[in-house]
């Protein structure tokens, strides 16, 4: 059997790139790559596990398995989680470069990213669906 | 380490992604701070990471922690820190409670969406019920000594001791590095029975001497001018409702607004104390007196 990739968002609440982080990474493991990915939860990567579950389980997954983070602003928290608890990450992106790159592709709010996010988050998955197609071919 | 000297309201979810609970927790949040602008938003992940922005902030705050699931991973990331949260949710109990089972779909849907509104609105509601009864019972005033004048049937008013005045007739009554503003005795005389109350905004960041709200009554429109400068950090929102405070009691329960104050001790420069307004406020009203008696015989002659 062939090993999932991790994918996690940064998830953050508190701004833009948050919201993308979480929308893309729902379109890869959902739409685009659902047989080769699995979302981790970023808070439960942070605060661990049920206790009578080992409290581990996500992070014993990003040990085991390759994980991608994707991160909403330069704090990289999902990348510093990874690396704290279960070893470097495969592969990193950062939302903002992508915003920079897309001028045009403005998203509504960080509530509601309207058409034109959601557009950027297609775009934002395609390059994560790339990454974990590179990662299953150099397994 | 900077003091925060108002209580402040944080609202911490889960905010997972991997379950429609998580996803609920989220959508609560968001709705609960679009709703209340100064409830403030603390990110989990972030959190866990150690973010200095948050270290005061969680000493001192109430946290409204929200939970998706049994994991209680934001209960978690606060205990570990030795605090005690303010108010715990769990939203599979607020399920039970308003009878809405919550779907399984990772992306909002209605169901949902509705569920996350009832927590919202019970967040809200507690939280205004509290800032309500804090409202009427924080502002206790120790009984208060006065200098006072009566001039024809008019009679004024000014505290001794506490208070400071610049000459727009408007008060400031620091304590610590905070203070209550108001409008003067004799300031409430001038305009009459006072009808309506437009207050300044939460948050404001204020200058000595700016237009900080207004008042009106069926004589007039004047404005409160800051004898201090800082960000306001509480307004009287009872005033709203009842302007005649500003009239009954302009010192006390007729304030204004609280300010986090900036530099008092350069604002004082152009203020006075209790006993200069009065000489100030007193020559003030004999002059106008006079005025108003000369205009009158002139007017006779």
């Amino acid at each position: 059997m062939r090993k999932k990739v991790g994918i996690i968002a940064c998830s953050g609440e508190e701004l833009l790139g948050g919201t993308l982080s979480r929308a893309a990474a729902r379109i890869v493991v959902e739409k685009l790559r659902p047989q080769e990915t699995i979302i981790l939860c970023a808070p439960l990567f942070a605060a661990g596990g049920l206790e009578r579950h080992g409290g581990q389980e996500e992070r014993n997954f990003a040990k085991e398995h390759p994980t991608i983070t994707i991160e909403g602003c330069e704090e990289e928290c999902a990348k510093i989680a990874v690396d704290k608890y279960s070893g470097p990450p495969a592969a990193t992106f950062n939302i903002t470069e992508f915003i920079d790159a897309h001028p045009k592709l403005k998203s509504m709010s960080r509530e509601d990213l309207g058409e034109d996010g959601m557009k950027l988050a297609e775009i934002i998955a395609e390059v994560i669906a790339k990454k974990v197609d590179e990662l299953f071919i150099r397994k | 380490m900077k003091k925060l000297t108002k209580e402040i309201i944080c609202i911490l979810p889960c905010n997972g992604l991997d379950k429609s609970l998580g996803v609920i927790t989220r959508e609560v949040s968001l709705k609960v701070i679009e709703k209340m602008s100064d409830v403030q938003l603390i990110c989990p992940v972030l959190l866990n990471n150690g973010d200095k922005r948050y270290e005061n902030l969680i000493q001192t705050a109430k946290i409204i922690i929200i939970n998706g699931c049994m994991t209680r991973c934001p209960t978690k990331l606060i205990e570990e820190r030795k605090i005690k949260p303010f108010k715990q949710i769990m939203i599979p109990d607020m399920s039970k409670k308003y009878k809405v089972k919550p779907t399984q779909d990772l992306i909002l849907n209605e169901e949902n969406a509705n569920l996350a509104e009832l927590i919202a609105d019970e967040i809200i509601t507690d939280l205004n019920k509290i800032n309500q009864e804090k409202e009427n019972n924080i502002r206790e005033f120790q009984e208060q000594e006065y200098f006072d004048i009566t001039v024809d049937k008019y009679y004024f008013t000014v505290p001794k001791e506490g208070y400071f005045f610049n000459e727009n007739d408007c008060w400031i009554k620091p304590e610590g590095n905070t203070a209550l503003l108001g409008i003067t005795d004799y300031l409430q005389n001038a305009a009459s029975d006072i009808l309506y109350v437009d207050l300044p905004e939460l948050g404001d960041e204020i200058e000595q001497f700016d237009d900080t709200g207004s008042f009106e009554s069926s004589k007039t429109v004047l404005q409160l001018i800051s004898p201090g400068s800082g960000r306001i950090i509480a307004i009287n929102k009872r005033l709203e409702q009842n302007p005649e405070y500003l009239n009954q009691d302009p010192y006390q329960k007729g304030w204004f607004i609280e300010i986090e104050l900036e530099n008092f001790e350069e604002d004082k420069e152009l203020l006075m104390n209790g006993p200069e307004y009065f000489e100030y406020m007193k020559n003030k009203i004999m002059k106008e007196k006079n005025h108003l008696e000369q205009i009158k015989s002139e007017r006779d002659v």
